[in-house]
């Protein structure tokens, strides 16, 4: 029962900040529209007149970014899509190992200094 | 505090998060479903550490310049990160949202948030776990190790409540 109420208050706080960032987000002024190499290929060759932001799709109106290629999945699975997976461990890794060193040696430091003293 | 828990939930999150990142190893209607659910995980992970986030909440100033106080710091800022990846996720999501019959106007701004506070949130873990490194290594010992070799004392680095 505990562990439930203090779910619902973790999620509460989690709906609460997500509601909260959405409405900052949508009060920012217009942003840039996205890219689309697709529509700009179509407004260079000529008609252009149903080309806009309302007439296109939501997923025709998202700029080419990371997920490009994913969409196409039924190809399989791609080697360099497990290597980004492996590339994002390692520089976890790394940056933990830097973290955990900075945080040794910061912690040596007062023990030193206390070992002097006495 | 349930330490075998706490690894297990720990170790899918972490996991969790690092394929959740890569989109095209999944695919996007995977990926999209995948960072759901781990919103309950996610939770999980904050319910957990419950008595250890009250304790430092009450007596956060005075032992200030303490390890636990910057983690207590980076776990809230963590937390938020995610909360970024998750809302910022759902307002360009081709599958959760069309699913439920929910359509948002496309930004770019939820692109950009999305992508920077995946990074970030990458990052303030790295260095949440780091400051943790001690009950990591010793929860690891204990429960991937230990079971293979003699019996042996517990571990006082994951009796002891950090810093508190």
């Amino acid at each position: 029962m505990t562990f439930l109420f203090r779910f619902i208050i973790v999620l509460a706080a989690a709906v609460g900040l997500g509601v909260g960032l959405y409405y900052t987000v949508q009060m920012l002024p217009d942003d840039v529209p996205s890219f689309d190499p697709g529509d700009a290929r179509v407004r260079l060759e000529g008609d252009n007149s149903q080309i806009g932001e309302s007439s296109l799709r939501p997923e025709e109106n998202r700029p080419e970014g990371f997920e490009g290629g994913e969409r196409d999945r039924d190809r399989g699975i791609r080697l360099y899509a497990l290597a980004g997976v492996i590339r994002r461990f390692v520089m976890f890794s790394v940056i933990t190992f830097i973290a955990v060193v900075v945080s040794k040696l910061l912690k040596r430091k007062p023990a030193r200094a206390k070992t002097q003293t006495s | 505090m349930n330490v075998k828990l706490n690894f297990w939930v720990d170790l899918a999150t972490f996991a969790g998060f690092l394929v959740a990142m890569e989109p095209r190893a999944t695919g996007i209607t995977i990926h999209e479903w995948f960072t759901v659910a781990a919103v309950g995980t996610l939770i999980v992970h904050f319910v957990l550490h419950w008595d250890w986030f009250m304790k430092l909440t009450s007596r956060f100033f005075v032992k200030l310049f303490h390890s636990s106080r910057l983690n207590y710091l980076l776990s809230i800022l963590v937390f938020i990160g995610f909360i970024s990846i998750m809302v910022s996720g759902l307002m360009i999501s081709e599958r959760v949202l069309p699913f439920f019959g929910l359509d948002v106007p496309a930004r770019f701004a939820w692109r950009r948030i999305h992508d920077l506070a995946s990074n970030l949130t990458l990052l303030l873990t790295a260095v949440h776990v780091a400051l943790r490194w001690d009950w990591v290594v010793a929860a690891f010992t204990r429960i991937l190790i230990d079971p293979f070799r003699k019996p042996r004392k517990i571990d006082p680095v994951l009796a002891e409540e950090d810093g508190i």
